[in-house]
């Protein structure tokens, strides 16, 4: 069959061809001139929520790698926080064995007790340092009001801030922990009684002692408010000793007659003479007596602790009269240790956290590449190929134009 | 006489002028639009019988024919419309496409921006800087969906004039169609059957012309005129008269045009009719791309405002205060379409959300709730004082009155409703709401692990201490641990092993870590001054990732990821289907062309013929003078 072509639909044909060549020619250039596959979500539906979901994750990733510099950097500063507070408390352990020596007259005892309150005061500072924005470093979530309040002084020593621990995103799923409450790092340490202390308390109650001379063995003190009655006893280092007020003598198997004076003072000055004049039982400490109105202050000749058994018997719980058992310099320097132990203890993990943070940027960093890798595969443009389809679309553009202006030349009508 | 060699000549002389003129015509009209080639038809003249035998008396031009085919023009017709439907959905489409995944332009970036904002605050949570970049960002990202929801508005205003147009083009063909079947009526009428080939190629113009505007099918009646019909059937043209269509807003929406049939009695809607050719193409796009990406945009904004508004509300700010709504939630307002009650809207749970649209009827005393997507009721029939809760949305129905009709469209206008509550950053709540504290003095390790707040209703939680009794069976029942001091309830849920302890203002939910020791105490209380607590932005923060949408299987980025894949996959569909249908629709055009297009070559061969065949008819002439003097000359 002849196939008879509509003469001005062939021009149009011829025109059409050439128009969508160009298209395909402008489309291909704009790929080149991006460096991009996808220039709108229907060149690849899929590959482009794809994309937004990487661009999405290193946005995120942008994000966690700011929430680790952050807590780096504050985990660095407590770091340094607490390296001097460390050395600090180090210097005030010296401080102490060095007061602690008997060699030390009262005058040295006091000048070593001034520097321990100077160091104190500087502890204290440490302990409300604020970091770069202002925030105090150890209040926990109070961070704007100042954590800890109290001085030399005074001696009352108060943790105003909270428990509070602030967890930074450091990675998906990763959270991490910027620092630690105030009362975990100087507060709540326990002395041997269970009862919560302070380093700072510490450091007080050891400078004050210093000062007031107190010496480095266990010491008790005997206080009559009033004469004992007759027949009460008191034990001193497993010695029964029994107040006699009208001479008939010990009433207690095996205790020793103390004679009751005219009054308290005069008491405890015969209680003095029959203590200093009994002989020491096996097993306990030697001790040196001083007496002073009424009180009877018995020193363990040995320095250190659980030198003397605590004073019994029923004097205490009868005419008025108290003992107490003074915390020796001793007590202070476990207590020391205790701060220093925890001190160790907290900087082992905020040097653990800054490990780990290492290992997490480096993970980050990675996960990055590949996400950047992923997004490279199918986002970018393989310009070797994007150029040579260029070339050779623009090579048919200029045929099909060449053929349309050679195919229109030709008519029946030129040749009548 | 057998046989007049003259006549002859001359019937040739005639027949051949006719062919030329025609030839003329062709050659004249080798570019006008819808004009179908023409040919003369030449019949022999009935021969005179002369004893011997027939002698033939020459030719008769009986007839002007043009070159058409009817099978041919219908499939053009039907690819044309094709062709417009796609071309026009994919245009629009593509305004779309270009769009979404624009980083200055899509949501995607204001989103990693604003969660990224949110995080920077948890970072630092004193820092006035970093709360003012969060309020920008949120201030970028309210933005953000306008520019969007403003782009689809005025794709909206797009399709609604792309509509008035197409129904003025409509409206003129039509009665231009209409004149001409009356003028071919009556022309074909006097010429006494003859057909006026040209008004035919005219009118069919008009018709292929109709076809690019929407679905077109024909019917010719026996007087030559011809009833179109467009979409599924509506009539257009009926012999000599032209319907008239129109466009109204659609009853729940004013900005949304429906197409109609203007008729004496009523106007009658029939846009669902229309379907082919740009308004077709236009009418899919609003169904297909737009409304459900403003939709899905929305379900985004509603689900964003609401989810970040509830978690901010649990928080503290700096002023110690409870967070107040961090954005302007968007209402929903049911449309009302018939009766006197009322009804309204709220969203119940973020998670249930749909796209879809909802329609409520209330009659004798229930009422029945559909959703529009799937079409099935959801909900009813129910009685007035039952309210409903469906897909996420309470419905309040206790106003109710028989004979309403509404229709719900909970997310159509949330994105654009969506806006920044907040002004000052100090009130941004960062913190969480629920302080605990260990005992120092306990001798066991237990602690609390993770602890968050829930329905907060003032900003101060009361003290409750928690006391560990090993034995207590009282305690027992909740692991070990009792409410000792202060009026909370203390429960313990042993699945997820974590505790709730309910406060009377405000829910705290917490686990316990360690091994507690009997007697050991924690105390639960309120956070005030608790600057530099950054949970609650933790919480925050992680709604960026929380899968908060369509059913739990969604977060924002994955519902806006699925408009985009929607949207460029529906533009992707259409470019290449509108090639493929460009592609049948050429090679409609060269079919039809090879049928009825000019040919210059061929008209200038015919010319040629026509020519020669007319100078040798009139030698014919000239051979019968010839004859004639010969005859004369003999008796001179």
């Amino acid at each position: 069959m002849i196939n008879r072509l509509s003469t001005s639909l062939a021009q149009q044909l011829g025109i059409n061809t050439i128009l969508l060549q160009q298209a395909e020619v402008n489309e291909t250039q704009l790929q080149i001139s991006l460096g991009k596959r996808i220039v709108k979500p229907s060149d690849d539906p899929s590959g482009s929520v794809q994309l937004l979901d990487l661009k999405q994750s290193l946005s995120r990733l942008d994000q966690f790698q700011d929430n680790l510099n952050y807590a780096k950097n504050r985990l660095s500063l407590s770091e340094g926080i607490l390296q001097s507070t460390t050395s600090n408390l180090q210097r005030v352990r010296e401080l102490a064995v060095q007061g602690f020596s008997d060699t030390n007259a009262g005058a040295d005892k006091e000048s070593i007790s001034l520097e321990i309150f100077q160091r104190l005061d500087e502890l204290l500072s440490l302990a409300n340092t604020k970091d770069a924005n202002g925030d105090y470093l150890y209040a926990g979530f109070k961070a704007g009001a100042e954590p800890f309040s109290g001085s030399a002084k005074t001696g009352v020593f108060s943790y105003d801030g909270d428990q509070g621990v602030r967890y930074l995103n450091v990675g998906d799923n990763r959270t991490i922990s910027d620092g630690n409450a105030g009362s975990e790092v100087f507060f709540n340490l326990k002395d041997k009684d269970g009862n919560a202390e302070s380093v700072f308390d510490t450091l007080y109650g050891l400078a004050t002692d210093l000062a007031n001379n107190k010496p480095a063995a266990e010491e008790a003190v005997f206080t009559l408010a009033n004469n004992p009655a007759d027949n009460t006893t008191l034990i001193i280092n497993g010695v029964t000793y029994e107040f006699d007020s009208n001479s008939s003598g010990a009433t207690v198997s095996g205790a020793t007659v103390v004679t009751v004076g005219a009054n308290p003072a005069a008491t405890i000055a015969a209680l003095k003479s029959v203590v200093d004049a009994t002989t020491v039982p096996s097993g306990q400490s030697a001790v040196t007596t001083s007496a002073s109105t009424n009180q009877l202050t018995i020193t363990a000749n040995t320095a250190g602790e659980e030198q003397l058994n605590a004073l019994t018997g029923t004097v205490l719980s009868g005419n008025g009269s108290a003992t107490t058992v003074s915390i020796p310099l001793y007590d202070h320097l476990d207590q020391l240790d205790t701060a220093i132990g925890r001190l160790l203890e907290v900087r082992a993990q905020v040097g653990a956290r800054l490990n780990v943070l290492d290992s997490q940027d480096a993970t980050n960093q990675d996960f990055k590449l590949s996400i950047e890798k992923t997004q490279s595969n199918i986002e970018d443009l393989d310009m070797a190929e994007a150029i040579s389809r260029f070339n050779l679309q623009l090579a048919s553009l200029q045929a099909a134009q060449q053929a349309f202006v050679r195919v229109q030349g030709l008519s029946l009508f030129n040749q009548l | 006489m057998a046989g007049d060699l003259l006549l002859t000549g001359l019937s040739g002389l005639s027949a051949f002028r006719n062919a030329l003129d025609t030839t003329g015509h062709n050659i004249s009209n080798a570019t006008t639009e819808g004009y179908s080639r023409q040919s003369v038809r030449l019949d022999a003249r009935d021969p005179q019988f002369s004893g011997f035998g027939y002698v033939g008396v020459g030719v008769d031009s009986t007839g002007v024919t043009r070159a058409y085919n009817e099978f041919l023009a219908t499939q053009f017709r039907s690819s044309s419309s094709a062709t417009a439907d796609l071309e026009s959905y994919f245009d629009l489409t593509s305004q779309i496409d270009n769009v979404l995944a624009n980083e200055n332009v899509g949501l995607s970036g204001a989103l990693q921006s604003f969660f990224n904002a949110v995080q920077s605050v948890s970072d630092d949570p004193t820092s006035i800087p970093a709360r003012q970049v969060l309020l920008s960002e949120g201030e970028s990202l309210e933005d953000r969906f306008g520019t969007l929801d403003k782009l689809f508005d005025d794709l909206t205003i797009q399709v609604n004039g792309k509509l008035k147009e197409s129904v003025a083009d409509l409206n003129t063909l039509a009665e231009n169609i209409a004149s001409l079947n009356n003028k071919i009526v009556s022309i074909t009428g006097g010429g006494g059957g003859k057909i006026p080939n040209d008004l035919l190629d005219q009118r069919d113009n008009l018709v292929d012309q109709l076809s690019e505007k929407v679905n077109v099918s024909t019917v010719r009646q026996a007087d030559g005129s011809m009833n179109v019909f467009i979409g599924s059937g509506q009539a257009l043209v009926l012999n000599g008269e032209a319907s008239s269509l129109g466009l109204q807003p659609k009853g729940y929406d004013m900005r949304t045009l429906d197409l109609v049939l203007k008729q004496p009695v009523g106007d009658i809607i029939i846009t669902q009719f229309m379907t082919g050719g740009e308004i077709g193409g236009a009418l899919r796009f609003r169904e297909e791309v737009l409304d459900p990406s403003m939709n899905s945009l929305g379900q985004i904004a509603l689900s964003l405002s609401h989810t970040f508004n509830e978690q901010h509300s649990n928080g503290l700010d700096l002023n110690g205060a409870q967070g107040a709504d961090f954005f302007t939630a968007p209402s929903i307002t049911p449309n009302q379409l018939t009766g006197t009650g009322s009804l309204s809207v709220a969203v119940n749970n973020t998670t249930g959300l749909t796209t879809s649209d909802y329609t409520l009827t209330a009659t004798g005393g229930n009422y029945t709730i559909t959703r529009l997507s799937d079409n099935s009721v959801v909900a009813g029939p129910t009685a007035f004082a039952t309210s409903a809760t469906v897909d996420g949305l309470t419905f309040n129905t206790a106003t109710l009155a028989n004979g309403d009709s509404y229709r719900i469209r909970p997310t159509r206008d949330a994105a654009g409703d969506i806006k920044l509550s907040l002004k000052d950053p100090r009130t941004i709540a960062v913190a969480g709401a629920a302080l605990s504290t260990v005992n120092p003095l306990n001798s066991g390790s237990g602690g609390i692990g993770d602890i968050s707040v829930s329905g907060l209703s003032a900003s101060t939680i009361p003290s409750n201490t928690i006391t560990y009794d090993a034995s207590n069976a009282a305690y027992n029942a909740n692991n070990g641990y009792g409410v000792s001091t202060g009026t909370g309830t203390l429960s313990y849920n042993s699945t997820t092993k974590s505790y709730n302890l309910n406060t009377g203002s405000g829910t705290i939910d917490f686990t316990l870590t360690g091994s507690p020791a009997n007697g050991d105490t924690i105390v639960l209380s309120n956070n005030s001054g608790g600057v530099g607590d950054n949970r609650n932005a933790h919480f925050l923060a992680n709604l960026q990732t929380d899968l908060t949408l369509m059913g739990g299987t969604a977060s924002f980025q994955d519902t806006y990821g699925t408009i985009v894949a929607d949207v460029g996959r529906n533009a992707k569909a259409a470019e290449s289907n509108g090639l493929a249908q460009r592609g049948l629709l050429d090679q409609t055009i060269v079919s039809k062309a090879n049928v009825s297009g000019v040919n210059l070559d061929e008209e200038a061969a015919n010319l040629i013929r026509f020519q020669q065949a007319y100078q040798a008819a009139s030698q014919v002439i000239l051979t019968s003078r010839t004859i004639f003097d010969t005859l004369l000359g003999a008796f001179r």
